[in-house]
């Protein structure tokens, strides 16, 4: 037990568990809405893209997380731009960018023969060496989207539930759509440092699957979905830490158990 | 009378394909006006730019007074997923347009009595019947008391009790000043409750009042193109 409680006296997991559950809150909530809409695969797509901005990123020698910020905003609107206008499924056209932002993210690490290494890094995350910049940039980015879905619940749930209703209603479709899409970018490429391109759209989507198997209203959904994806990722730091596995899979692996049991749970209730 | 929307040259085409075609004709304030014609006709098109969720490609829509209040009731299927994890209570007062908490909780609980759900307002939408789904999204449109009231294919999913009671709160509600635009492809129910009639098929066929349609020819190919639509 005390070689346990020693965990939280070194700063980097302490800047891990914080910084961590702050980027779970905002997946969790946002998550919801995505998986609602049918859009949760957009985490995926947009993980596939920043890992090509991020080997952009080494490549000219700039920040990877800096760079890959406004570049996969601009790919997730060009997403939905993609979906809405050109007469294409969202899932065909997240599959289209996440496939070519992969080739690219190839081209450029053989081009520069040296961060194949370094990009690997990438593709499973290590919240253990998370900065104090980036903790607090994930506080901030919590904040923000808590107070959007606290401010604008009404008009996200309408929109969720039946966007024409909500048109009609006066709901700035456009606009929230939008917001949500650039928040799920920001949050995607924030998530990279903590379980990698290949995992963070599993933190998107399992809690709010989750929720939805145990939960009886919307808001329940949502309060559900967070206590699941913070739950996972402090269980998950902790006991990575204790065993001295991997952080992202293990986070990951909790949520799939998290989500198995509550499916248990549900068809148990249900056949009584 | 007045009119309270004018429908002025209203063309709506989806790429090469023309949807409406140079319609135009008046509701009046009041007025129970049923939108009939066969599938693809046009009917949902006509209501959704009435509603300004399609653009028109020409001609225009009009509201006379900027105060009207409307209720909408989409079609039911574009709505409803038995998944989604919202109660009957959080879906009708989404709906609701004042911020005073208080009066919007007056306004849930007297729409609830109305349309008789308030014993099902905590349950899932997707655990009631197409009768108490139908009848939440209703009350959803009618939470704000609109004075307009559009309604496409409402009853599609509502067995015939369920139906009157649905058409009943509808014809009261006209009785006490609110227009009503429906579409509906069921005639018995047209024939009972509504006053005037636009039969449609891409373009304008006939618009009157429900004696003068049920004299004329147009209400056989109303009859004929439902059998065949």
């Amino acid at each position: 037990m005390e070689e346990f409680l020693k965990i939280f006296s070194y700063d980097f997991m302490l800047n891990a568990i914080i910084a961590g559950s702050f980027v779970a809150v905002s997946c969790a909530v946002i998550g919801v809405f995505l998986v609602l809409r049918k859009f949760s695969m957009i985490g995926d797509g947009l993980a596939h893209t920043s890992l090509a901005t991020i080997a952009l990123g080494m490549l000219i020698g700039f920040s990877p997380i800096a760079i890959s910020i406004p570049l996969v905003i601009l790919a997730s609107l060009f997403i939905m731009r993609l979906s809405q206008k050109a007469t294409i499924w969202g899932d065909s056209a997240i599959g289209f960018v996440s496939a070519t932002a992969v080739a690219i993210a190839v081209m450029l690490a053989s081009l520069s023969k040296g961060f194949s290494n370094d990009l690997y890094n990438y593709l499973f995350g290590n919240i253990l060496t998370i900065t104090m910049q980036e903790l607090w940039i994930s506080v901030i980015l919590s904040v923000i989207v808590v107070a959007v879905a606290t401010i604008y619940y009404r008009d996200l749930f309408m929109l969720t539930f039946d966007e024409d209703f909500a048109r009609v209603a006066g709901v700035k479709a456009d606009f929230f759509n939008s917001l949500i899409i650039i928040l799920t970018a920001v949050i995607v490429v924030l998530g990279i440092r903590l379980v990698g391109t290949m995992l963070i759209s599993s933190l998107i989507i399992i809690p709010a699957i989750t929720a939805l198997q145990v939960s009886k209203n919307f808001k329940q959904t949502i309060i559900l979905s967070v206590i699941f994806a913070v739950f996972s990722v402090v269980a998950g730091i902790l006991s990575s830490f204790a065993l001295n596995i991997p952080t992202g899979a293990t986070i990951v692996l909790i949520n799939g158990a998290l989500f198995l049991g509550s499916l248990f749970i549900k068809t148990l209730i249900n056949r009584k | 009378m007045s009119a309270i929307i004018t429908v002025e040259n209203l063309t709506i085409n989806y790429g090469d394909y023309c949807a409406l075609q140079n319609i135009s004709f008046s509701v009046e304030k009041g007025d129970f006006l049923a939108v009939v014609g066969q599938n693809g006709s046009g009917k949902t098109t006509l209501v959704k730019a009435i509603v300004r969720l399609v653009k028109p490609t020409s001609g225009s829509v009009i509201f006379h007074n900027s105060q009207d209040i409307i209720g909408y009731l989409p079609q039911k299927t574009t709505s409803l997923d038995p998944r989604f994890p919202a109660s009957v209570e959080e879906i009708v007062i989404s709906g609701i347009r004042t911020k005073d908490k208080m009066l919007a909780k007056k306004k849930l609980r007297e729409v609830l009595d109305l349309l008789e759900i308030s014993d099902i307002s905590k349950r899932k939408i997707g655990q009631l019947s197409g009768g108490q789904q139908q009848r939440a999204i209703l009350a959803r449109a009618l939470i704000n008391s609109p004075t307009i009231l559009i309604l496409d294919e409402p009853t599609g999913a509502l067995d015939p009790s369920s139906r009157s009671c649905f058409y009943n709160t509808i014809k009261e509600m006209n009785k006490n000043g609110a227009t009503v635009i429906m579409v509906s492809h069921d005639f018995h129910d047209i024939e009972k409750y509504v006053k005037t009639i636009a039969l449609i098929d891409r373009t304008l066929l006939s618009y009157g009042n429900l004696q003068d349609f049920l004299a004329s020819e147009a209400k056989h190919y109303f009859k004929h193109a439902h059998k065949h639509g």
